[in-house]
């Protein structure tokens, strides 16, 4: 069984978590091998980034990443058979690093002098931003039997985001989970399990607290990210998952 | 025997009706419209009204004039969800105000930053019955119908202050209200959203002197707040998609929109700051012969529109619409020719939500 884990930037813990830890590849390896693949880092996934041909997804390649293990052209993604294809979602609202908020607020959490914002039309700006990963998603499960979703990791607590408070959630905590029960939907729609991200790497409830900072990115100017320590819990419950699916 | 001299001598061409009909069928409709104030791309110009009202606020965009935004919208997504959500398609996120009752009572409401509490739920969503259409499928919250009104009112207070030229296009006469306030609603009960209520919802068609008073009473307090603000009012040419009255609709239609043009013409001459362009008239005059109708004979055609717009335009001593198409690029044209077909067919018309489409 071949597992191919594609998706934004947050495949690069995963992946560099899987590079650096022998003990978490025997957990995938003795049956199968897996490949990464970065297709659609933000921003570029606002664009169209890839378009059918016959049977094939071909992923453009001036909007691909950079490819970590493979050592495949997988910018044509072909039906084939013993292939499970892992998709990392950025479920990270990208509502919420939007400059939008400096001029409005979300009309929850008012800020005076800033109109305020429909939840509905916050949700409609994530799945219009999403559009373009969750068409490429339906293409894939159209093509491919087994297609699984990876939640990005939860939002950090200093992307010095506006902290208003409101229900003992701040403005990003609140923005976040809005977005991610869109995607939550819209993935459950296509008929998609979703593995979703350790609950020991929230500094609280899942969805409604940070990550914690044990799990930041080591770089400091990367305020989005988390580090291969998360990307290790995170493929541990991959593998988790993919054994209980019978799949490794 | 010599004729005596009259008054009818000495009046301009385009009061004869041979001069003007003659005129018209080469597409000139010379001193139609003879302002009272200038307008100039730098006049901060809001507008409202029915959907008619739509195009005009298009257009001038369009144009680069300084139409005013006061709830501009927060993301960039496509017009087509912008338009759902009622952003972009007037000055501020009201949506069609059909009646004059609607707009005095909205204006009145604003300064008073006055919330009234009814909100109506289905299925677990919110709508504001007030401008019912604004959130596709409503709103998630009582609690956030009622803040997302507190700040549609603060934008219109903060619209009517600067706004130097307020269009408004009026569309209907009959309405309906409800019982126990007295609040006028966009559109009936039960049509895009809420419960008819038999006991609580009422049918009213305004007459001429009530439209006036509305008017007045907007004009009023728009002034109170913005003294040298100036009205220039149209009446919709678009028919009535379906009349309450228990009339024929097409007599309904004929009774509302002369009741309409009448109170404008009222009002345009008792104030030198109410002016009224004839839009309607280009459209729907049988001069016209209806050819400034779509296929239905009750929406506008574009090209109507852009007639109308030309003449708004030139009155003013601005550009006509063919220098401005000369001096585009071919694909600029197909652009603007598939943005306006796009507008044409997509001008959001709650009221045609009153017809169920039964056909007969």
């Amino acid at each position: 069984m071949k597992i191919r884990i594609v998706g934004d930037s947050d495949i690069v813990a995963l992946g560099r978590a899987y590079q650096s830890n022998e003990s978490l590849r025997e957990k995938f390896r003795n049956e199968s091998d897996v490949e990464f693949s970065k297709f659609f880092p933000f921003p570029n996934a606002l664009k169209s980034f890839w378009e059918r041909d016959g049977d094939e997804i071909v992923v453009r390649k001036s909007e691909r990443g950079v490819r970590l293990t493979d050592d495949q052209d997988l910018s044509r993604i072909r039906p084939e058979a013993d292939v499970v294809y892992v998709v990392s979602m950025p479920y990270r609202a990208t509502v919420n690093t939007n400059s939008v908020w400096r001029r409005f607020s979300p009309w929850s959490f008012p800020v005076k002098g800033r109109p305020l914002v429909s939840d509905a039309l916050i949700e409609r700006a994530v799945k219009h931003n999403a559009s373009n990963i969750l068409g490429f998603i339906g293409e894939l499960r159209q093509m491919c039997n087994q297609v699984i979703v990876v939640e990005s990791p939860p939002i950090r607590d200093d992307s010095g985001t506006d902290e208003t408070q409101r229900s003992g959630l701040t403005r990003s905590l609140y923005l976040n989970a809005l977005g991610r029960a869109v995607l939550d939907r819209e993935i459950a729609d296509m008929g998609l399990d979703v593995v979703t991200c350790p609950e020991d790497s929230y500094q609280g409830a899942p969805r409604e607290s940070y990550i914690r900072t044990e799990f930041h990115s080591e770089s400091k100017s990367d305020k989005y990210h988390a580090n291969v320590r998360y990307g290790e819990k995170q493929m541990e419950k991959l593998a988790a998952y993919l054994r209980s699916a019978g799949i490794i | 025997m010599r004729k005596s001299p009259t008054p009818y001598q000495s009046l301009p061409r385009e009061s004869f009706w041979r001069v003007a009909s003659s005129a018209w069928k080469k597409g000139r409709f010379d001193n139609i419209y003879k302002p009272k104030f200038p307008i100039t791309p730098e006049t901060a110009i809001a507008s409202a009204g029915s959907c008619f009202a739509q195009h005009i606020g298009r257009y001038l965009k369009n144009r680069g004039f300084n139409y005013i935004d006061a709830e501009p919208a927060p993301f960039s997504l496509s017009d087509d969800t912008l338009s759902e959500f009622g952003y972009g398609l007037f000055s501020a996120r009201y949506g069609n105000i059909y009646t004059s009752r609607q707009l005095s009572e909205l204006v009145r409401d604003a300064f008073l930053n006055k919330v009234h509490d009814e909100v109506w739920e289905e299925d677990g969503r919110f709508f504001d019955p007030f401008r019912p259409t604004i959130e596709p499928n409503g709103f998630a919250s009582r609690e956030e119908v009622i803040a997302m009104r507190y700040d549609h009112l603060k934008a219109i207070r903060q619209l009517l202050r600067k706004t130097e030229v307020f269009i408004f296009t009026l569309g209907l006469t009959e309405s309906w209200y409800n019982t126990e306030t007295g609040y006028t609603y966009q559109i009936c009960p039960g049509t895009t959203a809420g419960r008819f209520d038999p006991d609580r919802h009422a049918f009213r068609n305004l007459d001429t002197s009530s439209v006036v008073g509305d008017l007045k009473r907007f004009i009023k307090r728009c002034r109170s707040r913005n003294r040298d603000v100036k009205i220039l009012l149209t009446v919709s040419p678009v028919p009535l998609v379906a009349t309450a009255t228990g009339d024929h609709v097409v007599a309904a239609t004929g009774h509302s929109k002369a009741v309409l043009r009448a109170a404008a013409g009222q009002l345009r001459d008792a104030y030198n700051f109410v002016d009224y362009f004839p839009s309607y008239e280009i459209i729907s005059s049988h001069l016209s012969s209806g050819a400034g109708y779509a296929e239905d004979l009750r929406d506008v055609r574009d090209d109507a529109v852009a007639e109308v717009m030309d003449v708004f335009f030139s009155a003013h001593g601005i550009d006509s619409s063919e220098e401005r198409t000369a001096k585009e690029t071919v694909a600029e044209k197909i652009d603007r020719e598939q943005r306006d077909l796009t507008a044409e067919m997509s001008a959001v018309c709650d009221e045609l939500s009153l017809d169920d489409g039964t056909t007969v």
